[in-house]
């Protein structure tokens, strides 16, 4: 591997880092490769020696994790408080997501379908006011104006058409907003920048 | 060899080379690997974790040939990490070698 490409291949494995800090990191690698030209060793001999930019980019991430807890001054829980860490967030989340977001969620997909099932009734009884008009002459002593019943029939008709397209645009919406909440929740337990 | 145990020992030997003189990275890497068989890319993050805890400090010279070299330079903290570790490991080895040892004997 030539010095390009494993250094653009470690960046991208540090991507996430701040950009100061993966700056300063790859420094130190060029550094490295222009001493080892100097020495007369070819890239490949190098980057050999160096060991892959994936395994490279992994001790520096653990490096980073200790970084962090040594500024916490906890120097003794060295490694495992990663994971420690992680399975914390994870399990606080669940107990948040059950208790706060779960009911209301299920709440909000009933109201949704609620419209949807007002919006189809609605529409369904204005045709079936419209094709039953036909049935009110039978019936004695029932003699609606036939404007009003067929400006009734088209009215509910288009009422409930409008709520199933107020549900499928709330539908859309509680769809963006759950993916990104989960996004949200996946970038807290990897520990990332929130 | 177990990973956490060897970069345990690696920390040992970085610092035990920073105090007897200062290195750049690139001799500091040469010389361990000379002895110890390791990824040597794994030497850096060790580095820059010494630096944030303040076990070495860092300088930039130039150097006659190509570009110039960051140096490592052993503080009073690194050097009584250093000793702790060193002290650590000799009761380590000990240790193991003394049950090494001693298992030889029972089978003789």
């Amino acid at each position: 591997m030539k010095r390009n490409e494993y250094l653009n291949s470690l960046r991208s494995y540090l991507k996430g880092l701040p950009e100061d800090e993966i700056r300063e990191i790859l420094l130190d690698y060029e550094e490295h490769f222009a001493i080892g030209r100097d020495k007369g060793k070819t890239d490949e001999e190098i980057a050999v020696e160096l060991g892959t930019p994936n395994e490279v980019a992994d001790s520096i991430r653990q490096t980073l994790g200790k970084e962090q807890d040594s500024s916490a001054k906890q120097p003794q829980a060295l490694g495992s408080t990663d994971g420690a860490r992680k399975m914390l967030i994870l399990i606080l989340l669940i107990g948040l997501n059950l208790v706060f977001v779960l009911g209301p969620f299920i709440g909000l997909v009933g109201f949704l379908f609620g419209i949807f099932a007002a919006g189809v009734g609605i529409s369904v009884g204005g045709a079936a006011m419209l094709l039953g008009f036909p049935v009110t002459f039978f019936i004695p002593g029932f003699q609606p104006g036939v404007i009003t019943v067929i400006a009734f029939g088209i009215g509910l008709i288009a009422l409930g058409i409008l709520l199933v397209v107020l549900g499928v645009v709330l539908t859309k919406l509680l769809y963006k907003l759950t993916s990104a909440y989960l996004a949200w929740n996946r970038r807290l337990v990897n520990g990332q920048e929130v | 060899m177990n990973i956490q145990f060897k970069k345990g020992v690696l920390e040992l030997c970085v610092l035990s080379q920073l105090s007897k003189k200062d290195f750049y990275g690139y001799e500091l890497v040469e010389n361990i690997s000379k002895y110890v068989l390791i990824s040597e890319g794994t030497i850096y993050p060790l580095l820059r974790r010494f630096r944030t805890d303040g076990y070495v400090t860092t300088y930039l010279e130039e150097s006659q040939e190509g570009p110039p070299r960051k140096y490592y330079c052993l503080t009073e903290n690194g050097r009584e990490v250093l000793e702790e570790l060193e002290t650590e490991w000799n009761t380590f080895v000990n240790g193991v070698n003394h049950l090494l040892r001693s298992e030889v004997n029972e089978k003789e």
